[in-house]
């Protein structure tokens, strides 16, 4: 043997260890044996014979070498088993759609309570059919799905029956909350002992979720980067899914097909809104979205079944539906970010855009799988009810399509009045070809399972050689390993996920209720600030309110006095004159009067405030400021209207009729609050301050606003300066300050001009607007912080004689862990530097006030029913107060 | 059957030579070379790579042959399938017909 063939021989011996395993395993010796008796053939022939075998394998190695990789993954993605539902089987499936369509569909007309329950339905449904059918994978992926969308619905269903929010009540949150994170765990524990590769990936984006969360109070960078390996995650189970040759695989495309968009949307609407409320209430819409693939792709296979007899691409249906409707999604999201680029809140299933995007996508999927079913040797029967399938798809995707794009396109459109008097019929049409759909979406399963039964007589195309070699890599040693290492991964997996369920369970809970606003004011009258916290939830404010005491040392003890609840404001005032400071609350029932009887006990004072009813469906009484309007003495109180409808008695009066809700003025009398007729503005303001800004001696009111009132929301709608003049009747200034949403304002001089210049608080950058005096404000170049800002405050923090800024923020996802206060440094003319920060828990709203009478302003944070203090130590630093439990 | 035609070439001499008696790997290989008159030489990565191909399609069948050994260990040989054959005549059948076509008088 020569030098050259040694060389050649060992050469080839490296390249082919970089084939893949199984290869190696299976064709490693016989190739060798043919490239030696190859080459000693070669060679004995002449040594340029030889070179040119050498020199062919060279040249076609590195497209054998990936091929067989590619080869390799394919075998490996491949199941073992195909599973064909039957017709009994199919009829099963088709249970949940089922109580779907009775209680979504027929008797939500006329039993609205039954929807409170539709989430167990929808478990019942999928336990029953599991134990029927015997717990087979697909029935169990099934469950798995409805587990997790449950986890979105059952608490919040419970919470829209506006249960009293007492303990049996929190103790079935809580029950139902771990019962649906344990069986979602569980079932995702299932998901990767059965198929370790697919189950791993869409496990791991539980268990960095967590950190993703909690990193972005360190970085949002780090925290943006993980939500996208995240999505990398998702989008690969989509496509190594998508490859699989089975009905599982099929319900692994839809559970992936469904948990992006779902991802993407809940949680895209709940990390940029601060407002849940919203995304909640489209859970539905979302949940047929989320459904809509996975009829699709039943639908589609179906159809590949039929044409399987060429036996070639048995899935290029699905491929091509699936490739189509994420491309269209994609196309959607992109849109709406070129449309409002700097609105976060785009995310939201809201507005015309979303609505004319989502019909874009049914046409995709329409274009597309008719496009295909053209090829498709169907019965006319068949083709026909698919054909109406797919007509109806667009339409499930959300029930009131027709509805709502109607509204949008003639909201405050006169013109359009006639085509908006149409909106009852189309509300109807809406019902009548959602219920046609979900009827349709029932029978669907059984076709299936009809279809599958026929096509299983025909003609199986060959198996793959890959699920013959299965059995036999289990036998060998390295399978042996192979298995160690999945054991100790599936371990690592399950304790990571006990920590998730640990850390983020209990967080998850806690996030629920939370504290809006904190006043401070000595209710008791031993002259130190107590604190009123005003506690709310994000859907239904069935949060109670605290009022603690102090000390007078800044520490507070709850009184246990009930004082309201689902506040989302609160502020002291003194509204019967008799020197102790009352209770005014902002809530969703309108302004709620709390008066002291002098010793800090309150008394709920059942006052009807003239002209200024509320509906129960609305909050337009959200935001509160007092101070005298009128210059009658007394305290009146400007109030932001927010959001929603109210009701209007104008023009005539005793004949209510549905307005969006505006800012109004209650002027204060010697009995009660009188509407002064107002409506300031529709802009959905969620932040006042009253102050004397164009220097006439009355107080003017700077509002902030956000996405607007009414049925229909506008986004990142501007600020607003109203003028008084005099008597307490505001007049718009005209000014459009800023382009975000707003959510709190702080007046004050900052720059030692003698003027207020307006610190505001955003759903972003925040801004200083500085006055020229006169009422008007140009925005001053100064950087702030990004975050959302629920909290802003002017107060001389170090006792320099200027103001400095102190802000409340909210990081950029509603599951963060922590909020944060930041004070900012004035040097006296208007220039803020960072100073200190502070940590609060999600709960928690931040308040500033001298809470230990060192005459230095300290930092309040309060808590549901616990107030943490932050006590200025006068240079520069704050330190935490001992806590009550102390 | 009929869109799994045309064959490529090395895949058309690979079912040809095992259309005529089941062969092992290097038989193959040189069975290929000496059919094509020399002008498809196969490296054995293309050789394997369209074997295994051509056993995920089942168009041959791979086995023990054996009669043969080669260092103890029996020796795998490849033989062509019922399906395979079938696809060797369908791509032969539509070479004949263009062959017919060229050969055919112009009207």
């Amino acid at each position: 043997m020569t030098l050259l063939t040694r060389f050649a021989f060992w050469m080839y011996a490296l390249l082919l260890r970089l084939y893949p395993r199984y290869y190696q395993e299976e064709y490693g010796e016989e190739v060798t044996a043919v490239f030696q008796h190859h080459l000693q053939q070669a060679a004995a022939s002449s040594p340029r014979d030889a070179l040119a075998v050498v020199g062919r394998e060279l040249r076609d190695w590195p497209l054998s070498c990936l091929r067989e990789h590619a080869r390799e993954r394919n075998r490996q993605l491949l199941l073992p088993r195909p599973l064909f539902v039957s017709g009994w089987g199919a009829v099963a499936a088709g249970v949940p759609f089922l109580f779907s369509f009775v209680t979504f569909g027929l008797l939500f007309s006329f039993i609205p309570n039954l929807t409170r329950f539709m989430p167990l339905y929808f478990l019942a449904g999928g336990v029953l059919v599991a134990w029927w059918r015997r717990w087979p994978g697909w029935v169990v992926s099934w469950l798995g799905l409805l587990i997790f969308y449950g986890q979105n619905w059952l608490p919040y269903t419970f919470f829209t029956a506006e249960l009293p929010w007492n303990s049996m009540s929190r103790l079935l949150d809580n029950l139902s909350q771990v019962v649906i994170q344990v069986g979602w765990l569980l079932v995702m524990a299932w998901v990767v002992r059965r198929w370790p590769r697919h189950g791993t990936l869409v496990f791991l984006q539980f268990l960095l979720l967590p950190w993703a969360f909690s990193l972005e109070f360190v970085s949002e960078a780090i925290s943006a980067v993980i939500f996208s390996i995240i999505n990398l995650f998702l989008a690969v189970t989509a496509i190594a899914i998508a490859r699989q040759r089975s009905l599982s695989g099929d319900l692994w495309l839809m559970l992936s097909a469904t948990l992006l968009p779902g991802l993407l949307l809940s949680w895209g609407a709940a990390t940029f809104s601060p407002s849940m409320g919203f995304t909640l209430s489209s859970v539905p819409p979302q949940f047929l979205q989320a459904v809509v693939p996975f009829l699709v792709i039943i639908l589609l296979q179906t159809l590949n079944a039929w044409g399987q007899e060429n036996g070639r691409t048995t899935h290029r249906l699905t491929r091509t539906i699936a490739v189509s409707t994420w491309v269209a999604f994609f196309a959607v999201l992109i849109l709406q970010r070129l449309v409002g680029p700097s609105d976060l809140a785009a995310f939201q299933l809201r507005g015309a855009t979303i609505l004319i995007g989502l019909w874009l996508l049914g046409v995709v999927v329409l274009l597309v799988s008719a496009w295909r079913l053209r090829s498709a040797s169907l019965p006319r029967p068949v083709l026909a009810f698919y054909g109406l399938m797919l007509l109806l798809l667009p339409v499930l995707q959300r029930p009131a399509n027709l509805t709502f794009m109607v509204r949008s396109l003639t909201y405050n459109k006169p013109a359009l009045s006639d085509i908006a008097a149409l909106i009852p019929a189309f509300e109807t049409a809406d019902f009548i070809t959602f219920n046609l759909g979900l009827v349709g979406v029932v029978l669907l399963p059984w076709m299936v399972g009809r279809v599958r039964q026929q096509t299983a007589a025909f003609p199986k195309f060959p198996q793959p050689t890959g699920w013959q070699a299965q059995p036999r890599l289990a036998s060998d040693g390295r399978s042996r390993r192979k298995r160690m290492v999945a054991l100790l991964l599936g371990g690592t997996l399950l304790v990571g996920c006990v920590g998730f369920l640990i850390v983020f369970l209990p967080l998850q809970l806690e996030a629920e209720p939370y504290t809006q606003q904190v006043a401070l004011g000595d209710v008791d009258g031993d002259g130190d600030l107590d604190a009123l916290l005003a506690n709310t939830r994000r859907l239904i404010p069935n949060a109670d309110n605290a009022l603690l005491l102090n000390e007078g040392n800044g520490r507070f003890v709850l009184t246990g006095q009930s004082v309201g609840n689902g506040s989302t404001d609160a502020l002291f005032l003194d509204m019967n004159e008799d020197g102790a400071l009352d209770i005014l609350l902002s809530s969703f029932g309108g302004p709620i009067p709390y008066i002291n009887q002098g010793d800090g006990r309150f008394s709920h004072l059942n006052l009807r405030f003239q002209g200024f009813q509320t509906p129960e469906s609305g909050i337009n009484t959200a935001f509160l400021q007092t101070g005298d309007l009128n210059g009658d003495g007394l305290m009146d109180v400007f109030v932001a209207g927010c959001c929603g409808m109210g009701i209007s008695s104008e023009p005539t009066p005793g004949q209510m009729r549905w307005v969006p809700a505006a800012n109004r003025v209650l002027f204060g009398s010697e009995e009660r609050l009188v509407d002064s007729g107002q409506a300031l503005g529709t802009a959905g303001s969620e932040a006042i301050d009253l102050g004397d800004l164009d220097g006439d001696g009355d107080l003017d009111a700077f509002v902030g606003n956000t996405q607007g009132s009414g049925e229909v929301l506008q986004n990142n709608l501007p600020n607003e300066v109203w003028l008084n003049d005099g008597s307490g009747q505001f007049s718009d200034s005209g000014q459009m300050l800023g382009q975000q949403r707003t959510y709190a304002v702080a007046l004050g001089d900052v720059d030692g001009d003698g003027d207020l210049d307006a610190l505001v608080g955003n759903d972003g950058a925040d801004e200083l607007w500085l006055n020229y005096g006169d009422g008007r404000f140009i925005l001053s170049a100064q950087s702030w912080s990004q975050r959302i800002t629920l909290t802003a405050a002017l107060v001389d923090m170090d006792g320099d004689g200027d103001l400095d800024a102190v802000t409340g923020h909210e990081l950029t996802s509603s599951f963060a862990w922590w909020r944060q206060g930041i004070i900012w440094w004035n040097d006296g003319r208007g220039h803020f530097t960072k100073g200190p920060t502070i940590r609060y828990r999600p709960n928690g709203a931040l308040a500033v006030g001298d809470v230990d009478g060192d005459a230095l302003p300290d930092l309040v944070v309060g808590e549901l029913d616990e107030v943490k203090v932050w006590l200025n130590e006068g240079n520069g630093r704050f330190s935490p107060a001992p806590t009550f439990e102390g | 059957m009929q869109d799994q035609i045309p064959l490529q070439e090395t895949t058309f001499f690979i079912l040809l030579s095992l259309s005529r008696q089941p062969r092992h790997g290097y038989a193959i290989l040189q069975d290929v070379a000496q059919l094509s008159n020399g002008r498809i030489q196969l490296s054995t990565g293309t050789l394997y790579g369209a074997l295994r191909r051509m056993l995920d399609l089942a168009w041959i069948d791979r086995y023990d042959a054996a009669t043969e050994t080669v260092n103890g260990r029996i020796r795998k040989a490849y033989r062509i399938t019922d399906l395979g054959q079938k696809i060797l005549n369908a791509d032969v059948a539509r070479m004949q017909d263009m062959i017919t076509a060229v050969q055919s008088k112009p009207a």
